[in-house]
């Protein structure tokens, strides 16, 4: 099954509990899906080889 | 343009010292100047009587003979996004509950308070330190939206936009701005201010509403960067209420500012590979002399290109809207439209991403750090423009992202790594715009940045430029 940009936007937005109240505003944040994957997707352009994450220092 | 005449934090503080200027004269120009210029939206609350009570209260004391502190008797602007002894915090949004900072001064401001300062305000934010305000929505009425004093028809950039309106409008001489991504050095940037992001952790951010932990700071902003200095000196240092906070301090900012550059190598990125697009065409001259005069003071200038500039800012969003989604998302569920449209349409963004991208996003960060922390290695300072913008048109509010404005403020990338970045004035445009420029230390190394910034401001005076605005 594939699924569209929309669809894939809406299943992400109701996951999360976010539920726009209008059809515009519905609209305009899954016309950003593409824009944030894209972005996301940047992350992923090279590989990171043995690199942990660095997470939030505790305790200074 | 201006007469160089705005009065520093340090002015002031002279003028209290030697009896020229009482507290509570102090206070009573800046409650004028304050409701004179009302219109600016720089405050969301005041707290005019306590304020002036405090003032009588130092101004006895020191009339005794007593001590009254490095900071005794200022007015200073706090933004509200910072719980304060004085009242509720509501983070400028409908949202946060009624008893949020029931607890009062986070360590920041009770180091300021302890040091003399005097609370004025509540200095106006975008909503959680997040959104672009909502102009004439009357749902979000109670919150001003703050117009920039050197074209009123202009923003002032947020979030920390009424610290930056108050201090440009010589409301105050300085105050508090919290930066998850930029949000005390472009309203720095745009209202002619100075501004200093500290190292990450260096000034604990207990009481202030969080946005996204990682990137998350809270720092100082006013006239100069000596200002700024002694406002470091006293708040920076451990919090045992903010587990992030860092177990350094003790540092004598102000000791640092030496005057002096001469042979200190700074590396210079002038960022016309990002923002070419929508910059400023006044941007790159005024930046470029900028350096010549850094390079006058005997510094060394080599060009540098930031590692993985795009992808680490890529890596900044994926963070801090992630973060802002955990802690907002209850709220964003249960009460979608008690946000801002601007607010709830760029955390929610957050949907979209997977917890690998999150973890992939820290990946990348440790490498980043690395790669900075072996190129100050070669260099001490890292100058770049704060951004490649000036104010936004007041009417552009929130299409920052679509008209790619958003991307021309280089700030976001150092709120992932977490080093010390401060804005200082640069020059104008030929519209009278203020431009600026970041001074980028080591982490830890806020010293060096605020003395690079020192030592320029001791030979420019565009720090000091008031903009025009009537005088009473």
């Amino acid at each position: 099954v594939t699924l569209s940009d929309e669809e894939v936007a809406a299943a992400a937005l109701a996951r999360s509990r976010l539920y726009p109240d209008t059809p515009q505003e519905r609209d305009r944040l899954t016309r950003s899906y593409s824009a944030c994957r894209q972005m996301a997707d940047d992350l992923w352009r090279e590989s990171l080889g043995d690199t942990a994450p660095l997470l939030l220092p505790i305790d200074g | 343009m201006g007469d160089p005449t705005r009065r520093t934090l340090h002015d002031v503080l002279r003028l209290l010292d030697d009896g020229t200027l009482t507290s509570t004269q102090l206070v009573t120009e800046s409650i004028t100047r304050a409701t004179e210029l009302d219109r600016l939206g720089a405050f969301q609350v005041r707290f005019d009587e306590a304020a002036l009570a405090v003032a009588a209260e130092i101004d006895a004391r020191r009339a005794a003979g007593s001590d009254v502190g490095p900071l005794a008797g200022v007015p200073i602007g706090v933004k509200e996004l910072l719980a304060t002894d004085d009242g509720p915090t509501t983070g400028g949004s409908l949202v946060l509950d009624a008893d949020w900072g029931s607890a009062g001064d986070g360590a920041a401001v009770a180091r300021l308070r302890a040091a003399g300062a005097i609370v004025l305000g509540k200095t106006t934010t975008s909503e959680l330190g997040m959104g672009s305000p909502d102009i004439g929505n009357p749902r979000f009425a109670q919150f001003p939206v703050p117009r920039n004093p050197w074209d009123e028809s202009r923003w002032t950039g947020g979030s920390s936009a009424g610290t930056a309106a108050a201090i440009a409008a010589g409301i105050v001489t300085a105050g508090l701005g919290t930066d998850s991504g930029g949000s005390i050095r472009a309203p720095s940037a745009f209202c002619g201010v100075t501004g200093l992001k500290p190292t990450y952790g260096l000034v604990p951010k207990d009481g202030v509403v969080p946005m996204g932990w990682t990137t998350d700071h809270v720092g100082p902003m006013a006239v100069s960067a000596q200002d700024c200095a002694l406002l470091l000196q006293t708040m920076a240092g451990h919090s045992p209420a903010d587990p992030a906070s860092a177990r350094r301090g003790g540092i004598g900012y102000l000791e640092a500012l030496c005057g002096s550059i001469s042979g200190v190598r700074i590396g210079v990125d002038r960022m016309r590979r990002v923002g070419g697009a929508v910059e400023h065409a006044d941007q790159p001259e005024l930046f470029d002399a900028a350096v010549s005069m850094l390079a006058e003071l005997g510094a060394e200038v080599i060009d540098v290109e930031l590692p993985h500039y795009s992808q680490l800012v890529s890596a900044a969003i994926v963070t801090t809207l992630s973060e802002a989604l955990a802690y907002h998302g209850d709220e964003m569920a249960n009460r979608w439209e008690d946000f801002f449209p601007s607010t709830r349409g760029t955390i929610g963004l957050a949907a979209y991403f997977t917890g690998a991208d999150y973890v992939q996003a820290q990946r990348l960060r440790r490498l980043v750090r690395r790669e900075i922390a072996a190129l100050f290695e070669t260099i001490d300072i890292v100058a770049m423009p704060t951004a490649s913008i000036v104010a936004t048109p007041y009417e552009r509010i929130n299409r920052h992202f679509e008209s790619g404005e958003f991307f021309a403020v280089y700030a976001t990338y150092w709120n992932m790594l977490g080093n010390p970045a401060l804005s200082v004035p640069i020059g104008f445009t030929s519209e009278n715009l203020p431009v600026g420029m970041q001074l980028v230390g080591p982490r830890f190394g806020d010293a060096h940045a605020l003395r690079v910034g020192d030592a320029y401001q001791r030979v420019t005076s565009w720090h000091l430029r008031e903009p025009p605005l009537p005088r009473a």
